[in-house]
C-alpha cells in the first residue's frame, strides 16, 4: 500500500480531499456497505452553512424562499464516536525528522480519515477539542457535509494553553449524557495523571474511552547530543541539561511513564495506541483500529 | 639560554609551542552555546546538578588532548631534542693516523692493554677493520674531535710528532694521549715535496732518478690530478706543464710559498720576471713564493738532451732556500699542542637523536586519528537527523 509521505501530511490543506484518500487506500477492496437512505427520516430543515454539499440543498425550497435549506435527516446509526482532541501547547510539538509536522496536524489528519471511515459505515462522530482557554465542539452527525464541518472545526484549531482542570471539565459532562463511544488523542504527556484519569472517568460512566498517544520518534529515542537548553511548551523558564548525561535517566523514566500509562488502559480494556508521527499515518490508524476491532459492539472498523 | 642550546639541536624553532593555544583557542570559541529545543517531554528531563558552571569546560576533550600532542610532536620534530646518549668517553679508544702503516700499527699495539679498539683518525671515525681512508687534514679533524663527547679520552696515534700547522684555532681535548712513530723531525722534511700537475715531461723522471740516485735519496715526485689540491703547506716545488694561463689555484699556491717551475708556454699577465743565469732561466716572485720559468719550450731536444741535465735542473730550482722555507713553515707538536684545550663544560654530553623519522610516523598516526575523531564527531552531535535542530514552533 502505497502511504502518505509525512511531508504531505504536514502541508496538506485540504484535510477533506486527503482524510477521503487515505479512506480510499485503507478500504481497498472492503464491500461498500452503507446503506444509503436505508433508516433516514427526514427531520427537519436548516439553513445552510459552510461544509453543507450542495447537493443536499433543498433547491425547491430555494426557489420559493430564496434562501438556501438544507433537509436534515436523522440518521439512525449504530454508533456515535466523540473524538476527544487535546489541544494543550504540547500538541504543538513539532516532529525532529519533519520540522513542518506537528503533534496537531497529524492529528487533524488522523481524525478526518478516522472520521471518513467512520461515515463510510454510517456511524455519527463528533468533535471536541480541549485545553483550558475553552473547548472547540462540533456536534454529532454524518455523513459528507458533517465530515466536512469537521475539517474545517479542526483546521480552526490551535494548540495552546494546558490540559483543562477539573472544573473546566465539569462543563463538558453533559455531552456525554447520550451514549457514544469516544476516542480521547493526545500525548498523555501527564503530570498527575490527569488525561489518563479523565479517560477512566469516562469509561466508569460507560463510555469506553479509546486512547491514541502521539509521540515524536526523539521523545522515544533521545538522540541528542551536547548541551541542550529544553523548552517545555507547558512550563515556563528553560532547562539546561547534558544530553549525553541524560539520555540514559530520560529514557529509563520515558520508558516507565509508558508503561505505566499503558498498564492503566490495559486495565480498562481499552488498549493504548501510540503512534510516532514520522511513521505514515495509514499504519498508525490501521493499528489503532485492530487494536479495538475485538471489542464487538463497541469496536470501531 | 645556554641550556637551550645544550638540549635543542634547533631551539628557535620552540617558539612554535605558542601555537599551543591555537587549539585551545578554537575550543574555548567554538564551545557552542547550548542548543535550544522545544521538547514536551521536558517533563522526565531531571536535571541534577547546575549546568550553567559546566559550561565553561571544554568539550571533546580527547580531541583538543590529541591537537596539543599533535603541535607539541611537530614542535618537538622541528628542534630536535639532543637526548643524552651514553656513547661512553672514548676511554680505551685508539685514534689512528692513516698515514700508519698495518705493521706500524701492529707494533704499537703490541704491548698495550689499555687499548679496546682502534678507529681510523678522520672526521667520522671508523673501525680500523675498514678501507685506509685518505690522509686527512690533522689540523681540522682534531678540531673537530674535540668537541665529541665519544672521543674526549681517546688515545691518538699520530705518524710524525710535528705535523704542519693549519690556519685556524686549533682545539683540543685535555685528556688525549698522543702517541707519535716518530719523534724527530721527518726526514721528509729535509728534501724538497716535488709536485708535478699536468703531463710529465719525458725528461723529469729520469733526471729525478739520477738525484736520487746521486745524492738525495728521499727525492720523489707526486703527481697531482687538479690544481685544487694544491697546498703550500703539503707541496714545496710544483712542476706545472700545462701550457696557456697561470690557473688562480696554482697562482694560489704560489702566493703561499711555493716555488711554481715552468717553461715559456705558461703565461700570466702583469708578472715582472728577471733573467736569472744568463738568458735560460727568468724568475719572478709573488707573494711569498716564486716563479721559475724557462724561456724555452723544455720538450725541445736543445733543453734536456745534455749529460748534466739533473744536477743543473737541481742547482737551478734549489736555488732557493727551500729548506729555511720548510723551517719556518709554522709546524706543531704532539708535546705541546698549539691549541685551546676546549673544557669539559663545553662539550655536550649529548648528541642529536635520530628521531626524524619515528617523529613523522607518530605525527601521521596522530593526524589520521586527529581526522577521524573531528569527523566523525559532527555525526554523533547533530543526533536529531539531518535538518536543522533548532525547532521553534
Amino acid at each position: 500500500m502505497q502511504t502518505i509521505e509525512p511531508l504531505t501530511l504536514a502541508g496538506t490543506r485540504d484535510l477533506v480531499w486527503l482524510s477521503r484518500h487515505i479512506a480510499g487506500g485503507m478500504l481497498l477492496g472492503a464491500q461498500q456497505s452503507r446503506r444509503r437512505g436505508a433508516g433516514i427520516e427526514f427531520q427537519q430543515y436548516r439553513s445552510y452553512q459552510p461544509g453543507d454539499s450542495i447537493r443536499q440543498i433543498d433547491w425547491k425550497l430555494f426557489a420559493r424562499s430564496d434562501r438556501y435549506f438544507v433537509r436534515e435527516a436523522e440518521q439512525e446509526s449504530q454508533m456515535h464516536v466523540c473524538i476527544l482532541l487535546d489541544t494543550s501547547a504540547s500538541m504543538a510539538q513539532p516532529s525532529f525528522a519533519v520540522p513542518a509536522l506537528t503533534k496537531l496536524q497529524y492529528a487533524r489528519c488522523w481524525i478526518a480519515t478516522l472520521c471518513w471511515l467512520l461515515h463510510n459505515q454510517g456511524d455519527r462522530f463528533s468533535l471536541i477539542a480541549l485545553n483550558d482557554r475553552g473547548f472547540e465542539r462540533l456536534p454529532e452527525g454524518g455523513g459528507e457535509a458533517h465530515h466536512r464541518q469537521l475539517a474545517l472545526a479542526l483546521d480552526r484549531l490551535e494548540a495552546a494553553g494546558h490540559w483543562p482542570d477539573d472544573r473546566q471539565l465539569a462543563g463538558l459532562w453533559p455531552q456525554f449524557d447520550q451514549p457514544c463511544q469516544t476516542v480521547l488523542v493526545s500525548d498523555y504527556f501527564e503530570h498527575n495523571g490527569e488525561i489518563s484519569d479523565f479517560a477512566a472517568r469516562l469509561h466508569a460512566a460507560g463510555r469506553p474511552c479509546l486512547p491514541l498517544q502521539l509521540l515524536v520518534e526523539a521523545e522515544e529515542t533521545f538522540p541528542f547530543d551536547g548541551e541542550l537548553k529544553i523548552r517545555n511548551p507547558e512550563a515556563p523558564g528553560f532547562t539546561e541539561v547534558g544530553a549525553r548525561q541524560q539520555r540514559a535517566d530520560y529514557l529509563r523514566a520515558f520508558a516507565a511513564a509508558q508503561k505505566n500509562l499503558a498498564s492503566r488502559f490495559a486495565a480498562q480494556q481499552c488498549p493504548l495506541t501510540s503512534v510516532a508521527i514520522e511513521r505514515p499515518l495509514e499504519t498508525g490508524l490501521r493499528r489503532f483500529i485492530d487494536a479495538h476491532s475485538i471489542h464487538g459492539s463497541a469496536g470501531i472498523g | 639560554m645556554q641550556w637551550l642550546y645544550a638540549s635543542w639541536l634547533s631551539p628557535h624553532w620552540l617558539w612554535l609551542l605558542g601555537a599551543l593555544s591555537i587549539p585551545l583557542l578554537v575550543h574555548l570559541l567554538r564551545r557552542r552555546s547550548p542548543r535550544q529545543i522545544t521538547f514536551a517531554a521536558a517533563h522526565w528531563l531531571l536535571p541534577k546538578h547546575r549546568r550553567s558552571q559546566k559550561r565553561w569546560l571544554l568539550r571533546d576533550k580527547p580531541l583538543l588532548a590529541l591537537r596539543l600532542l599533535l603541535i607539541a610532536l611537530l614542535v618537538l620534530a622541528l628542534a630536535q631534542p639532543l637526548l643524552p646518549r651514553d656513547a661512553g668517553d672514548g676511554s680505551g679508544l685508539l685514534l689512528v693516523d692513516p698515514r700508519v702503516g698495518r705493521t706500524e700499527l701492529r707494533e704499537f699495539l703490541a704491548g698495550r692493554d689499555d687499548i679496546a679498539r682502534a678507529e681510523w683518525l678522520q672526521r667520522q671515525p671508523r673501525s680500523i677493520d675498514a678501507p685506509r681512508p685518505p690522509a686527512p687534514d690533522l689540523w681540522r679533524t682534531l678540531g673537530t674531535l674535540a668537541a665529541r663527547a665519544e672521543y674526549r679520552r681517546a688515545q691518538i696515534l699520530l705518524r710524525n710528532a710535528q705535523n704542519p700547522s693549519g690556519y685556524r684555532l686549533l682545539e683540543t681535548s685535555p685528556h688525549w694521549q698522543w702517541h707519535a712513530l716518530q719523534r724527530e723531525r721527518h726526514t721528509d722534511n729535509t728534501v724538497p715535496q716535488i709536485a708535478v700537475l699536468g703531463p710529465e715531461p719525458q725528461w723529469l723522471r729520469p733526471a729525478i732518478d739520477a738525484i736520487a740516485e746521486q745524492s738525495l735519496s728521499q727525492v720523489a715526485l707526486q703527481p697531482l690530478h687538479s690544481a685544487a689540491t694544491l697546498d703550500p703547506r703539503q707541496q714545496d716545488w710544483l712542476i706545472y706543464n700545462n701550457a696557456g694561463e697561470l690557473p688562480a689555484a696554482v697562482r694560489a699556491f704560489v702566493e703561499g710559498g711555493g716555488l711554481l717551475i715552468s717553461d715559456r708556454r705558461v703565461q700570466s699577465a702583469q708578472v715582472p720576471f728577471t733573467a736569472v743565469d744568463g738568458q735560460r732561466l727568468e724568475a719572478a716572485a709573488i707573494g711569498r713564493g716564486s716563479w721559475l720559468r724557462y724561456r724555452d719550450d723544455w720538450h725541445s731536444a736543445g733543453f734536456y738532451h745534455r749529460a748534466d741535465l739533473p744536477r743543473r735542473l737541481w742547482r737551478e730550482w734549489s736555488a732557493q732556500d727551500w729548506a729555511r722555507q720548510a723551517d719556518g713553515r709554522p709546524r706543531w707538536s704532539i708535546d705541546a699542542p698549539p691549541a685551546r684545550q676546549l673544557p669539559d663544560t663545553a662539550v655536550t654530553p649529548a648528541r642529536p637523536e635520530p628521531l626524524s623519522p619515528t617523529l613523522l610516523i607518530a605525527l601521521a598516526l596522530l593526524l589520521a586519528l586527529e581526522r577521524l575523531l573531528a569527523l566523525r564527531r559532527p555525526e554523533s552531535e547533530t543526533g536529531s537527523g539531518p535538518d536543522k535542530p533548532e525547532v521553534q514552533p
